[in-house]
């Protein structure tokens, strides 16, 4: 998730610090047959359209999830370029585009249950569906195995 | 961790005397971010840890702002059953000396002189411009001894004001002294279980002692100070304990609720306060909002309105008489949670005013938020729109507390009147129930409290609230309350239940076992 909206005297920093804390957590699921983005996103590709969420991860370290602000069908989406955000009880996260392309479907299912996100982030959580616009970008997305080691290292830091 | 405490705190208090040229250095140095190393730390800084406490930077001190409970769990958990802060963060100070009321009179709108002993009252620092250097609690422990507690954001600037206006006062033969309470550690003990825990912990009578009284008591064997206050709109304390002792007093109130009352971090206090219609300074208070414009005019004793006499009162005092330019007002809105610096728009798209606090209410489950709009436009039921991430969303001005608040408890009995007021320590004037002078029982007691507590319920109606006199009539009373409650659990109502019963004596202590 790209850095938290500058609101409130101390919940941007808090929120960002939620992502590094040393709190100690059981290991978020990672699925085998997605791709990841360094900003906590997951693309499934079914043929030329691609699926995106958040990941597990990413809504552990969000907290409950009150509001996801979506796109509209039919606009485009670049990759690495925000499309829209994700609100919890304390802290707002742009979502990132993973890959470019055309939106097919965005589930309005989340403007009633947006706490999907946290229960259900890998199935019940999709956000948006895309028409992949340049395959070649999935290459620059990590595998399970490498965004295991990305968020171990991201929560190791500090 | 003492050490580093410590040395802070003689850096501080060298700092005093020469408040001038101190207070530009250690602006500089605050102005340096702090390294997350250089993050002060409190007595409870390991427990925190040790208890799975997410530690963020706040104020410059390692604060959990929450632990494994979500924010959302500990937010309603607070209200249904309570919440262990630790606030030692906060800054207490006693001024102590022949002229501690006077001298304190100069810089805070409080008319502290009027204060009965052992009670405290919500009051306002005013810089010369009315604007406000900080809020704070101040305690009347004596009429030459008074306790206050201040913002940790706050600490700094207030020390290097109240430390400059007492070296003047003292020069011209005034006689005041302080004590900065750097030995003790601060505890906020809230929700409905607070009293009953605590309870258990000390042989002081606490049914007998009300919103806003302090006392020096023992509590755990540990020699305390307890204000029946807090800062979540529900009833409950905050307790100062010798510093050494902070670990096991925190620890014997957990166990003695059994597990009910949880560690709750800075996150699940924010919501509360929020819910509650309490300003967080720094957000919904700043140097340049007065108090008349934070709607804390009731803060304001009579005779300062009428003498003056602190910093700023000019502009205060024409305020009142005249009325402030913007009111800070509550709002509930549809779409994301607005935040703080959320524009506030007219249906036109004329900007009317800003969001300073904002978010997701648990309780609610719903947007709320404060923020500042023209006068003329804070009225309950005003519509208008919240930009968020540049789209508009509708939004409308509400009456706060956003949720009813519970730090009720009945002020004294005076002359056959029993005056019933629900004020919340942190600033938000009872929300006009006004009850008038009523014969003395318990029951005249409970009623306006039962129907704050109804206040908001769907499917409720005011007038039907009916007489209680027990616990099990209590829980009759809000089991009619099933539909649509924010109470989504029976075992907060039964909480609620026992809270009033409680308040109203029926059962002083026969439900702490």
């Amino acid at each position: 998730m790209a850095a938290a909206a500058s609101w409130a005297l101390w919940a941007c920093r808090a929120a960002s610090h939620l992502r590094i804390s040393s709190f100690p957590r059981a290991f978020s699921t990672v699925l085998k047959d997605l791709k990841y983005a360094d900003t906590h996103e997951w693309v499934k590709v079914e043929g030329d359209s691609a699926t995106i969420g958040i990941t597990d991860h990413a809504q552990d370290h969000l907290g409950d999830v009150v509001f996801v602000e979506l796109p509209e069908v039919g606009a485009t989406v670049s990759q690495g370029t925000n499309f829209g955000a994700v609100e919890s009880v304390k802290a707002t996260s742009d979502i990132n585009a993973p890959v470019s392309g055309e939106i097919l479907q965005v589930n309005d299912e989340l403007s009633e249950k947006p706490g999907f996100v946290n229960g259900s982030p890998y199935e019940k959580g999709w956000i948006i569906k895309v028409k992949i616009s340049d395959p070649s970008e999935l290459n620059s997305l990590m595998d399970d195995e490498k965004y295991k080691k990305f968020c171990e290292e991201e929560d190791g830091k500090h | 961790m003492r050490g580093l405490l410590a040395c802070a705190t003689l850096a501080r208090r060298a700092g005093a005397g020469g408040a001038a040229t101190s207070s530009a250095r250690r602006h500089l140095a605050g102005a340096a971010e702090a390294a997350e190393a250089e993050l002060k730390k409190t007595a409870l800084y390991d427990f925190h840890v040790a208890h799975g406490g997410k530690m963020v930077p706040f104020a410059g001190w390692s604060m959990p702002i929450q632990y494994k409970d979500t924010i959302m769990d500990s937010t309603l958990n607070c209200r249904a059953n309570g919440s262990l802060f630790d606030v030692s963060h906060m800054c207490g100070l006693s001024l102590q000396g022949r002229q501690a009321i006077p001298f304190l009179e100069s810089l805070v709108v409080a008319d502290v002189a009027a204060l009965k002993d052992g009670t405290g009252t919500l009051t306002v620092f005013t810089n010369d411009r009315g604007g406000a250097i900080d809020d704070s609690v101040v305690t009347k422990v004596t009429d030459q001894h008074i306790y206050l507690v201040v913002n940790a954001g706050c600490r700094d600037k207030d020390l290097a004001h109240i430390g400059e206006h007492m070296e003047a006062f003292n020069k011209k033969g005034g006689d005041v002294k302080w004590h900065i309470h750097d030995e003790r550690s601060l505890l906020a003990l809230q929700g409905p279980l607070a009293a009953p825990t605590l309870q258990l912990l000390t042989k002081e009578d606490l049914s007998k002692m009300y919103f806003s009284d302090f006392k020096m008591i023992d509590i755990n064997g540990y020699a305390c100070f307890l204000t029946r206050t807090g800062y979540t709109g529900e009833d409950g304390f905050e307790i100062s304990v010798p510093s050494e002792n902070a670990v096991d007093l925190a620890k014997a109130l957990l166990e003695k609720s059994e597990g009910k009352v949880r560690l709750t971090g800075l996150g699940a206090r924010d919501s509360l306060r929020l819910e509650a219609g309490l300003c967080l300074y720094g957000n919904d208070m700043e140097q340049h909002i007065t108090p008349v414009e934070a709607g804390l005019s009731w803060a304001i004793g009579k005779r300062r309105k009428a003498e003056g006499g602190f910093l700023g009162a000019d502009v205060i005092l024409k305020q009142l008489q005249e009325g402030p330019k913007i009111r800070r007002v509550g709002l509930f809105s549809q779409g994301p949670p607005p935040r703080s610096h959320s524009e506030i728009v007219s249906s036109s798209g004329e900007n009317i005013g800003e969001v300073t606090s904002g978010g997701f209410s648990p309780c609610l489950k719903k947007n709320i938020a404060m923020g500042y709009v023209k006068s003329g436009l804070h009225k309950a039921g005003t519509e208008f729109k919240v930009v968020v991430r540049g789209k508009s969303y509708d939004a409308v001005v509400t009456k706060m507390p956003f949720v009813p608040t519970n730090s009720l408890v009945q002020k004294r009995i005076t002359k056959g009147n029993v005056k019933n007021k629900s004020e919340n320590s942190h600033g938000v004037a009872d929300n006009g129930h006004g009850e008038g002078d009523v014969a003395s029982s318990s029951e005249c007691r409970l009623q306006p409290r039962l129907r704050r507590i109804c206040h908001g319920i769907p499917g409720i109606r005011k007038t039907a609230v009916p007489i209680v006199r027990s616990v099990p009539a209590a829980e009759a009373a809000l089991a009619s309350c099933d539909q649509a409650c924010w109470w989504p659990h029976r075992s907060v109502r039964q909480a609620t239940a026992i809270q009033i019963a409680f308040n109203m004596n029926a059962l002083p202590h026969a439900h702490c076992n």
